[in-house]
């Protein structure tokens, strides 16, 4: 247990005060020598290149993204992002705290339309049809792709509507299909035992691990073509983040998915495909075992060594 | 830790004896502000309970004070307003006046020599009377109390030193120094006209007479039993400026020695009827009003036990209203009512009350001057005080040997009674008999209704008007101005917050909420003043346009989101943002164009057999059209949840495969067909309804007047949906944005995050701005006194009138006299509105803290 609350609680720590430190960054000195000159040139806003390592070139992509820039008002958040999430395998993207993964997460199921100020360049795809574009009815779109937000956020309903949530929006009414969906969902989530007596109490009397769990729960009954996941363990104690991170390693093969997560250990359990950003840019992208083994910038491995900051 | 700089101190740890002091002086003005808000609100409810309590006090009755005097029974007795003398006339014709404090005789005159009145009668709210006397003549005169200034030099000087509140016999009065110093005298005087005849000379054994502004109107009863009518007839000489007075008479029943002969009699109103009462109960009842030519109009029998005798018989103030008392102790009232449903009825009588039965025969009855109190002395010595419209009983008084004759103090703070040898007197005060639950809260059936009613009607050119204080139509015309304002407001309000807070962009939606708050600056004055000056003309002139667009707009909105979602290509998409919102806005003046282009020619001639205020007035046409026209939104609905539960599963199933455009061309088709399905079912409920009987004429709709429901519908909907909008607006953006979030990332629309998630969750804020709301309409006061025409009837006919509690008081409290029964009432109208307001505002917070716990958690 030790060891991963420690992970946790170390990292973000110190990723935020790195986040948090962005000017200090650029103007004194002796700690952009510590972390090196990359970083230096990205605060710095200099031209760079993400390094894509060629082996994802292979896997079949379901979420392609090209040259990708987000602005929230006049500030840009996301710069220039080129990736694709492959099908049927796990993506985390790792990174300090305010890089933008959560922006580039969110940018996938266009949550960002909802704020009045995000504009946005480029362009994404999922299998293939265009993500952004005038003639691309959101709704539709946001029906094949799942997600789960960082903090819990059940509806005010009981614990069976929340999960049957996307069927009943959908018209469904055949009672023995939404049960059936209802349990195979719990049982994904691994809540099943958990609330099997309580089906019809009210969601927001779970605990807060629980009602995460029950948001996967509700994410994946709808069978979505691509699952994103921002920091969905964060809430979560050990034992539960291990049913969640056995879950990811369930939905491997079926769903595509994309995590956010601070939690290296994490990230090299169960991820395949790693990327790492930094202030609004891909730094480093490719499969975990070489992002965190063999990584090929400095950066990156201070990074997933905790050497940074 | 970090090393501290040298520059910045440690932070201390103890708090400052600054914010301390900050913290309590806060902490005690708002203490004390709240306190004082309590306080102040418990001060209202407290002063108005306190003004309202006095109505339900029961009456206080003194101690009753008794003169030995001796006396018979009168022909009439009286007393002045101050309770210093009474008098009292003989059957002998003696006028006897005698002190009240004393009982000493102050005077005794013959005012009409040797002779003898055989029958006299005196009115109870003014100075005329008549005499009858035993050659069948009858005698004009006027008989009063009245208070002179007799000049000092003819006091006798012993009274030089009078104080000031002391009374002295004197002169035939009592003299007494008022507070000014003078000094006053109270006497009686009587003054006569000369005999006249009444066109028989057998004598008069009854009179009794009515003033009514054409003159004086007479019915006498004589020995051979004629009874006649006859009105005063006054000549006045050219020449000499001499006036020679003559009666002109028609017969009622003519002489007839063999006959039963009637014991009492009677003339009621303003000269209108005439009424001749036997002993067993037989009455006969006249129609006068064409004097010359009377009319019988009923023979009744007023008491029901076949061997009981009638024992005195009185008219209460007003002269409409029978009191009959038999010698069973029973007591009952009547009065001529016409019957409201039938046209060119007849008054007849109807019994009012029957009073609780005394304890032995009822030997006199006399009525007060100043109300509808009336007293009734038995044989055994009770007094009953009784109020004669709500029939109850008022006070009960004890005269040890019975009352001969009863009067009532000018004041009707005072009661006297003269037995066979003795006065008594006792000093009264009645409170407010006319006010108690029953007559407040419940129907009564005042003087000329045939049925108990609820009616307010405080005040009337009459006379002899009787004030009608049921808040009933009060309580119910606000209820009737809240439910139509809500009807109109609150939907709009919600319906616009919904769409401003989740389907407008943010920058839209500050601007569009400023402007609607915007709205509620409006003075409630102003607001009134337009809605009765400028848009009830205008309503009444293009009334068939108005109803229609009731109609057309809905069908217009939701016809165009159906073909906004036919149009080809992707563009109902890439259109969503301005380009929507225009023709959102465009919807709105289209189905006003249609209601213009249908409403006066294809629905007025449809529906309403070509005229509608005719229709509704219930002169012509079938109901068919109006139920049609009403039951067309509940069909709506009826469809509307039938295709969704029996035809939308289906349908879906089997669309699921299809193209968007095919899809939307099947809503749009199911749309239509759903509007004439609607139509097709509220014309055949129209038609059951029609042939099984009924008619919304004279319920929901009715005779239209220009000031009504509607009007004040619309313009209260201006006063609230601003406060409902802007309260839900808050309640609906203070959602936590993770809700909406996770419903729209699950691919929910818009509609279904805001159905399912966004309301229930904020639902607690938007009742309360409801609540807020109907407070507000509740209490609105210059919309509904300027707009709702403030006629206190109970209809929840849309197109009529209607008085509200707040209306009422701010028209009647200035003309309330303080103290009054009126006045009382009018804080009890207040007291009303306050408890309803609270009970409101409890129920409200009641029903909020429910929905609040079940999301608390979030
Ligand atoms: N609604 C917003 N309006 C303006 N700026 C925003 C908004 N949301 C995020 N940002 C900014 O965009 C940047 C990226 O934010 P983002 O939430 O994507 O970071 P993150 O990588 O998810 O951080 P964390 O690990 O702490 O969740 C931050 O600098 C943040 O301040
Ligand atoms: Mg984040």
């Amino acid at each position: 247990m030790t060891e991963i609350e420690k992970e946790k609680v170390i990292l973000p720590h110190q990723a935020a005060r790195q986040g948090a430190g962005d000017q200090a960054v650029t103007q004194s000195g002796h700690t952009s020598a510590k972390i090196g000159g990359l970083f230096e040139a990205i605060s710095e806003g200099r031209p760079f290149q993400s390094v894509l390592h060629p082996e994802l070139a292979s896997q079949e992509p379901v979420v392609e993204v090209e040259g990708f820039n987000l602005w929230y008002g006049s500030t840009q958040a996301l710069h220039d992002i080129t990736f694709s999430v492959p099908k049927g395998r796990v993506t985390a993207l790792i990174g300090p705290s305010g890089c933008g993964k959560s922006t580039l997460l969110r940018s996938v199921n266009r949550m960002n339309d909802l704020i009045d100020s995000v504009s946005i360049e480029g362009s994404m795809s999922l299998s293939g049809d265009p993500i952004y574009g005038r003639s691309v009815d959101v709704i539709e779109l946001r029906k094949r792709i799942g997600m789960v937000f960082q903090k819990p956020n059940p509806f005010p309903m009981s614990i069976f509507e929340n999960v049957i949530y996307s069927l009943r929006i959908d018209g469904v009414r055949d009672r023995g299909l939404l049960n059936q969906v209802c349990e195979e969902s719990l049982r994904g989530a691994g809540l099943w035992d958990e609330v099997k007596d309580r089906l019809k109490s009210s969601a927001l009397a779970l605990s807060g691990g629980q009602q995460q769990r029950l948001c996967i729960a509700r994410a994946i009954a709808a069978e979505p073509e691509v699952l994103l996941l921002d920091e969905p363990c964060s809430a979560l104690d050990p034992i539960a983040t291990g049913k969640v991170e056995d879950l990811i390693e369930d939905l491997k093969g079926t769903y595509s998915v994309l995590m956010v997560t601070h939690n290296m250990q994490q990230a090299s359990r169960v991820s395949d495909n790693t990327a790492f950003m930094y202030l609004g840019r891909l730094v480093e992208y490719g499969p975990t075992d070489q992002v965190f083994l063999g990584p090929r910038l400095k950066e990156t491995e201070d990074y997933v060594t905790g050497r940074f900051g | 830790m970090a090393q501290h700089s040298p520059r910045r101190p440690r932070r201390q740890r103890t708090t400052s004896g600054r914010a301390i002091a900050i913290e309590r002086a806060a902490k005690t003005v708002i203490t004390l502000g709240g306190i004082g808000t309590i306080l102040a609100v418990s001060l209202i409810f407290i002063f108005l309970v306190w003004v309202v309590l006095p109505l339900f006090e029961s009456p206080s009755v003194g101690e009753g004070r008794l003169l030995e005097v001796e006396a018979q029974a009168p022909l009439g007795i009286g007393v002045d307003e101050n309770h210093l003398l009474a008098w009292e006339l003989k059957r002998d014709g003696t006028l006897e006046v005698r002190s009240l404090s004393t009982g000493n005789s102050l005077e005794r005159r013959r005012p009409f020599g040797d002779l003898a009145p055989t029958a006299a009668s005196f009115s109870t709210d003014g100075t005329r009377c008549v005499f009858g006397f035993g050659d069948g003549t009858v005698r004009i005169g006027d008989l009063a109390v009245e208070t002179i200034f007799p000049d000092p030099e003819e006091l006798p000087a012993e009274l030089a030193d009078l104080e000031q509140g002391e009374i002295r016999e004197q002169g035939g009065g009592i003299v007494l120094r008022t507070p000014a110093g003078q000094l006053r005298r109270t006497q009686v005087s009587l003054s006569l006209q000369d005999p006249l005849p009444t066109g028989s000379d057998s004598p008069v054994v009854a009179v009794d007479h009515s003033v009514a502004p054409q003159g004086l109107y007479l019915v006498t009863l004589q020995a051979n039993g004629s009874l006649r009518v006859s009105r005063e007839r006054v000549k006045t000489n050219m020449l000499t400026g001499e006036e020679t007075r003559s009666l002109r008479s028609s017969e009622l029943l003519p002489a007839d020695e063999e006959q039963d002969h009637p014991r009492f009699v009677g003339i009621g109103g303003l000269g209108q009827h005439a009424y001749a009462l036997w002993e067993d109960g037989r009455l006969e009842h006249w129609d006068i009003s064409e004097w010359s030519r009377p009319r019988v109009y009923e023979s009744l029998d007023v008491i029901e036990d076949p061997t009981a005798r009638v024992g005195a018989f009185a008219f209460i103030a007003g002269k409409h209203t029978l009191v009959i008392g038999d010698d069973q102790g029973g007591l009952t009232s009547w009065f001529p009512a016409r019957d409201a449903e039938v046209e060119e009825a007849e008054p007849l009588l109807v019994q009012a009350h029957t009073f609780p039965e005394g304890d032995g025969p009822v030997r006199a009855l006399c009525a007060s001057a100043r109300s509808r109190l009336f007293a009734a002395g038995y044989e055994s010595g009770l007094i009953r005080v009784f109020q004669a419209t709500l029939g109850t009983g008022v006070a009960e008084l004890e005269a040890p040997e019975g009352a001969r004759a009863l009067c009532f103090a000018p004041k009707e703070d005072g009661l006297i009674a003269q037995g066979a040898t003795r006065l008594m007197r006792w000093e009264v005060d009645f409170k407010y008999p006319e006010a108690n639950a029953t007559g407040l809260f419940a129907k009564v059936r005042y003087e000329g209704f045939r049925e108990p009613q609820y009616t307010w009607q405080s005040s009337s050119a009459d006379d002899d008007f009787e004030p009608k204080l049921g808040l009933m139509p009060l309580i119910f015309g606000t209820i009737k101005a809240t439910f139509y304002s809500m009807l109109f407001g609150a939907p709009l309000a919600i319906l616009a917050a919904i769409f401003t807070s989740e389907f407008l962009a943010a920058r839209l939606r500050t601007s569009i909420k400023s402007a609607v708050e915007l709205m509620a600056s409006l003075p409630s004055v102003v607001l009134g003043f337009i809605a009765a000056l400028v848009i009830a003309p205008f309503v009444q002139d293009v009334l068939p346009t108005i109803l229609t667009s009731f109609l057309t707009i809905p069908i217009c909105v939701l016809g165009g989101a159906y073909l906004w979602q036919m149009l080809p290509g992707d563009r109902a998409v890439r259109w969503a943002g301005a380009p929507r919102f225009l023709a959102i806005c465009l919807t709105l003046p289209a189905g006003i164009l249609l209601a213009m282009l249908v409403g006066p020619y294809v629905i007025e001639n449809l529906f309403f057999a070509g005229d509608l205020s005719g229709w509704l007035s219930g002169r012509e046409g079938s109901s068919v059209g109006g139920w049609l026209f009403l039951l067309l939104p509940l069909a709506a609905l009826v469809v509307a949840i039938g295709s969704a539960f029996l035809v939308a599963p289906r349908l879906r199933r089997r669309s699921r495969t299809w193209s968007r455009a095919k899809v939307a061309r099947l809503e749009g088709f199911k749309f239509v067909l759903g509007l004439a399905a609607a139509f097709a079912l509220a014309l055949v409920a129209g038609l059951i309804l029609n042939s099984a009987g009924f008619d919304p004429r004279g319920s929901l709709v009715g005779t239209y007047v220009q000031r009504n429901a509607l009007i004040v519908g619309f313009a209260m909907g201006f006063a609230i949906v601003p406060i409902i909008y802007s309260l839900a607006e808050d309640a609906l953006s203070e959602v936590p944005v993770h809700l909406r979030e996770g419903s729209l990332g699950a691919g929910a629309t818009p509609w279904q995050t805001t159905v399912r998630i966004i309301i229930p969750f904020a639902m607690s804020g938007i009742f309360s701005a409801l609540m807020i709301g109907l407070g507000r309409a509740v209490g609105e006061t210059m919309i509904v006194l300027m707009a709702a025409g403030n006629t206190p009837i109970m209809e929840w006919n849309i197109f009529n009138g209607f008085r509200t509690l707040s209306a009422n008081i701010a028209v009647e409290m200035p003309e309330a006299v303080q103290g009054s029964t009126h006045y009382r009432t009018l804080f009890l109208a207040a007291l009303v509105l306050f408890g309803m307001t609270f009970i409101l505002n409890t129920v409200a917070e009641l029903v909020r803290r429910h929905f609040r716990a079940r999301t608390q958690s979030l």
